[in-house]
């Protein structure tokens, strides 16, 4: 952690909301991005992010600097996912696509053709990450999405990496099992 | 190495967890096995897309929004309304169960609302003057007395009727208070009565005060006319308040009996005694134990005497006060308002003090099932919702 980052928060355990602010857009992308792959949708990704923040606020003097802020910020942000999905209580199947192709839309219209293939496999991926079970698909998002390191995911899902390991095996394993059954031909090899 | 330890390793690979010495084995196995080498490209391929994955960017004003939401603390309270709302649906759910279940607790076998039973009714032969009150005192004191004395005896000997004196107390506004008290007299002499003490004041007849002369009348009735008469006083004036007591003597009554027969057996013996009593001394002891037998057998029939007295003959007390202003004519309706206000309010208050005693004791009664409920709950909320 940086100088400049460990007086920001110094700032906003104080409660300067202009530093919490700073602190927000600093961080948002982050969190945004996490729960907009969770939860499949842009609508409860808000909602949820704005909760995650607020929960930040109040538990700001909670926070000791031992780990990373940015760990403690997943681990905030898992929970309260974990905790909207039990509010909602929906497995969050998500059958329509509508937001996925919403975002891909202009990489069509913009790109030549050998980006199309590629634009469509995003989409099937993104797709079938969607259908899978939540803790699954939650380690998918922390590692390949997020980009996290093993030691990084499981302190915030406090699991040995051992345990890391194994799921993430299992859940790739999982995916690409889901997508050999999607029309879009993978078996297919090299381009 | 088969093809499952190449399955198991493929993503540690990709994530390069993979120690030289399984990866040069794996890439053998690669090179010979198709099925697990297009696995493995196919696993690679998925997540390079995912790392490539656009990022999705929060709304341009998420930060001002958040910091509206933490100034303003809105999004705190919904929250624990919502969870607030979940609590007192499940506690009205188990409120209803239980009166469901054991029976609802304002029916007239639970202690307190049997309680108040007794008391509306006491209240209400008080407040009216209704002479069924009485029966319902006469009721009450059998109760009470059934509850002292236990099992032992049966019903019937327990509540002796007749040993019950009566006392009222009736205060009335008048016109004509010489005239009114006149015509009680008369009454009560027509009845069989008596009067026993009587009393009037004359005040000035310059002072202008609402109440001027006032006069009362104490008398007796014989008993069984005790209820007609105190119906009929109250047509001698406006009745301001009436208050009927009842006051069983039966016990007492039934001591003094059986002393007294044992006395008169004392006596008898005593008699007998003297008869063959042929020394003068022993004739002086037992003249004197005569003397002190007889003394008590006297003071004994005294008392039963006034009881027997008390009993047969009802006391009556009439206070007579006679006002100018009379309102037997116009009848306000405010004093009744502010009573039937009051009357609300206490009745509200009860009702209220009701509810909560309930609670507390639907909370310990509730205890048990919890018990029971609770891990039940706990394991629904543990396995179920989380699924």
């Amino acid at each position: 952690m940086d100088v400049i980052e460990l007086e920001l928060l110094a700032k906003c355990i104080q409660g300067d909301l202009d530093a919490f602010g700073v602190l927000i857009n600093k961080y948002s992308i982050q969190v945004y991005n996490t729960l907009h792959r969770i939860l499949g949708n842009e609508e409860d990704a808000q909602d949820v992010s704005q909760e995650v923040f607020i929960k930040i606020y109040k538990n700001m003097h909670t926070f000791k600097g031992k780990s990373e802020f940015s760990t403690w910020l997943y681990r905030i942000t898992i929970n309260c996912a974990k905790d909207f999905n039990k509010k909602k209580k929906i497995d969050l199947l998500i059958d329509d696509t509508k937001d996925i192709e919403q975002e891909f839309s202009y990489e069509k219209s913009s790109n030549p053709e050998a980006a199309i293939e590629e634009v469509e496999k995003r989409e099937l991926v993104l797709k079938e990450l969607m259908k899978l079970k939540k803790n699954q698909r939650m380690i998918i998002v922390l590692r390949d999405i997020q980009g996290l390191s093993y030691e990084e995911i499981s302190k915030v899902l406090s699991i040995s990496i051992g345990t890391v390991k194994s799921r993430i095996n299992r859940a790739r394993i999982q995916l690409r099992q889901a997508l050999l059954e999607t029309p879009f031909d993978f078996k297919k090899g090299g381009h | 190495m088969d093809c499952k330890r190449c399955n198991e390793l493929i993503s540690d690979n990709i994530d390069n967890k993979i120690s030289n010495w399984d990866k040069e084995e794996m890439d053998k196995h690669l090179k010979s096995c198709r099925k697990c080498s297009n696995n493995f490209r196919i696993t690679k391929e998925i997540v390079d897309s995912l790392n490539q994955l656009e990022e999705v960017k929060p709304p341009q004003d998420f930060s001002a929004n958040v910091i509206k939401e933490i100034k303003t603390g809105k999004g705190n309270k919904k929250m624990s309304f919502k969870r607030f709302l979940s609590y007192a649906a499940v506690l009205v759910c188990g409120v209803f169960v239980t009166a469901i279940v054991l029976q609802w607790p304002f029916s007239k076998n639970d202690y307190y609302s049997s309680d108040t039973m007794a008391m509306q009714e006491e209240s209400a032969y008080r407040t009216m003057g209704d002479l069924n009150g009485a029966e319902i005192t006469e009721d009450k004191l059998d109760s009470d007395l059934g509850i002292t004395d236990g099992g032992e005896m049966s019903y019937n000997n327990v509540f002796d009727r007749d040993k019950i004196i009566y006392h009222g107390d009736i205060n009335l506004d008048v016109k004509d208070s010489e005239k009114a008290s006149k015509d009680i007299r008369d009454y009560i002499e027509a009845q069989g009565g008596f009067i026993e003490n009587s009393y009037s004041n004359k005040s000035d007849e310059n002072r202008n005060e609402p109440y001027t002369n006032h006069s009362y009348i104490v008398f007796r009735v014989p008993a069984s006319k005790f209820n007609q008469t105190m119906e009929k006083l109250k047509e001698f004036g406006e009745e301001t308040s009436t208050n009927i007591n009842s006051t069983n003597v039966s016990t007492q009554y039934r001591d003094i009996e059986s002393e007294k027969q044992s006395l008169e057996i004392q006596e008898d013996r005593l008699l007998n005694y003297l008869k063959e009593a042929k020394k003068v001394e022993d004739m002086i002891t037992i003249e004197s134990e005569l003397n002190r037998v007889r003394t008590n057998l006297n003071r004994l029939n005294t008392e039963l005497t006034n009881y027997d007295r008390l009993i047969d003959y009802s006391n009556i007390t009439v206070n007579l006060r006679e006002s100018k202003t009379l309102t037997t004519t116009i009848k306000s309706p405010f004093g009744q308002l502010i009573e039937n206000i009051s009357k609300g309010f206490i009745s509200s208050i009860n009702l209220l003090l009701q509810s909560i005693a309930f609670i507390i004791v639907l909370t310990f009664r509730l205890i048990p099932f919890l018990v029971i409920l609770l891990p039940i709950a706990w394991v629904i909320k543990k396995y179920v919702l989380k699924r």
